[in-house]
């Protein structure tokens, strides 16, 4: 079980707390010669460009064992905020998470230099997971990848040379080949593959949930949200403006109460 | 069985994942060499080439010999090898939050997996053209064989150095958006401005620009060791141990700070 209990994140804006040699010259400069107008720029700025910004405010939520979360909501509503949140990569600002962190399958990234081979970066994933401390064994995680991403001869050539869809099933084996977590965060699903591995994805997700575990999956896609999911999450703004079953989810979502929230 | 549950202490992990990220930077490293024919063998030859090119050159200016029967050849060539190692630190450090800002914000790898995977980067390439210009040395001045094996304490010392250089560099960089830019310069100068081409008697009244170059001095505590076999134990262990403190702090310090660091650079 995971607990929200008045989670609110604030990020920071980089803009300001970066620092800029040119413009802190130009700052200390102005104040040396006392140069008005530079100093009143420099004051503008500092106003125009606050440091924090609230991106998830107060969120209470309960997810218990076996629940499939669908997250519904605009860009910039929070969707990608609350995964990573719920991962444990952002830690909230205010308020706490309770219980299991969920394991992210955010990235779209292999870890290794397109110049490597598929091979190459399963060993990466093995590596970086501290696989072999957990009991596996190489040789038999490679064979496995191999299989499993049904990408043939592909997997020891450089990943530059694959397509889209290749390396998305290259990434989908990686993240559902250990279960580090019975609870899974994902963004945007898996949606570059053919229809046969789609299918495949589909059996391999719900198998790798098997009924204790959760699941948080972020989506534009309502139909990929209803393969998988029970229960819908509305966000808007950084609140969580609806909790329910997901076809109430939807009808919220499509209606007034949604513009008005 | 795939999998078996293995029982090892906590010192064993830390080692065996150690290992995981000396394997990582292996990968790294066959990265940067993949479209090369020669592959890894061109860390050991640039070090070489550079070195007996630089070699005949200033060693027309310099003379053969310095201090002795000390070849000037391995003189520079040791200076160049760990030159590239903490000039390396310096430009990757410098840029590396904001390079893997991508993976900080969307996996939950440890700062410290993403620091040590790129330092044992570093690390095997002044390993490779270390062991190469010592093998070259072993032909030109083979008197000096007895001093490799007091090369551990502050090779040990220099390593840690470089993995500082790494994570603070890093964090300036993510705090000053121009500190990326400012370091190759950086790098040129202090290269040029320390007796790492030229020997240190030739310094004369700026002998003082040699003892304020904090880099050079740790390089200078390996070079010592290699063509003179002296070394300073107590100074070499004092500062392992300072370097080994500040390391755990920062570590600690960072991983507790991971995204509001990444952020940073976002």
């Amino acid at each position: 079980m995971t607990e929200l209990d008045n989670a609110s994140l604030h990020l920071y804006s980089m803009t300001s707390k970066g620092v800029n040699i040119k413009k802190e010259l130009v700052k200390i400069v102005g104040k040396f010669l006392n140069l008005r107008f530079i100093n009143k720029i420099n004051k503008n700025k500092d106003k125009s460009n606050p440091s924090k910004i609230l991106i998830l405010k107060n969120i209470n939520v309960f997810i218990n064992k076996g629940d499939r979360i669908g997250l519904i909501g605009a860009n910039g509503s929070g969707k990608s905020s609350i995964l990573k949140l719920i991962s444990g990569i952002y830690k909230p600002s205010r308020g706490l998470i309770k219980g299991d962190y969920f394991y992210p399958m955010i990235i779209r990234d292999l870890n290794v230099s397109d110049d490597l081979a598929g091979i190459d970066a399963a060993k990466a994933f093995f590596y970086q997971h501290g696989l072999g401390l957990l009991g596996y064994d190489l040789d038999w995680f490679l064979s496995k990848i191999e299989k499993t991403c049904s990408i043939g001869d592909y997997f020891l050539r450089p990943i530059k040379y694959y397509s889209e869809g290749m390396r998305t099933r290259l990434i989908f084996s990686l993240l559902t080949s250990v279960r580090l977590s019975e609870n899974l965060a994902i963004d945007e699903g898996f949606g570059t593959g053919d229809k046969k591995f789609a299918l495949q994805a589909e059996e391999k997700l719900k198998s790798f949930l098997g009924s204790e575990g959760s699941l948080l999956l972020a989506s534009h896609s309502n139909d990929l949200l209803r393969q998988f999911c029970k229960r819908g999450w509305v966000m808007k703004g950084g609140r969580l403006i609806f909790d329910g079953p997901l076809e109430e989810a939807f009808s919220f979502y499509d209606s007034d109460a949604y513009l008005t929230a | 069985m795939n999998k078996s549950k293995i029982q090892k202490s906590n010192f064993l992990k830390f080692l065996y994942q150690l290992q995981n990220y000396w394997k990582l930077g292996w990968l790294d490293n066959k990265a940067r060499y993949a479209k090369t024919y020669l592959g890894e063998v061109w860390i050991a030859l640039s070090v070489i080439l550079l070195s007996t090119f630089l070699g005949i050159v200033y060693g027309d200016i310099f003379g053969s010999t310095i201090d002795g029967d000390i070849k000037y050849f391995s003189y520079l060539a040791l200076g160049i090898t760990l030159w590239n190692c903490i000039a390396d630190s310096m430009a990757l450090g410098s840029r590396f939050i904001i390079e893997s800002a991508n993976q900080i914000l969307n996996t939950t790898y440890s700062l410290k997996s993403l620091f040590l995977r790129k330092f044992f980067y570093i690390c095997q390439n002044l390993f490779i053209g270390l062991t190469s210009i010592l093998f070259v040395i072993l032909i030109v001045n083979k008197e000096l064989i007895g001093n490799y094996i007091q090369l551990f304490l502050p090779l040990l010392v220099f390593l840690v150095f470089n993995l500082l250089i790494i994570i603070y560099f890093s964090l300036i960089g993510c705090l000053i958006r121009d500190f990326a830019e400012i370091v190759p310069l950086v790098t040129t100068i202090i290269f040029l401005g320390s007796p790492i081409l030229y020997p240190a008697s030739r310094l004369d009244d700026f002998a003082w620009i040699a003892k304020v170059n904090i880099p050079y001095r740790v390089l200078d505590l390996v070079r010592t060791a290699i063509l003179t076999g002296e070394v300073n134990y107590l100074e070499c262990f004092f500062i392992l141990i300072a370097g080994l403190v500040l390391l755990l702090f920062t570590f600690s310090y960072l991983e507790r700070n991971r995204t509001k660091i990444a952020l940073w650079c976002d």
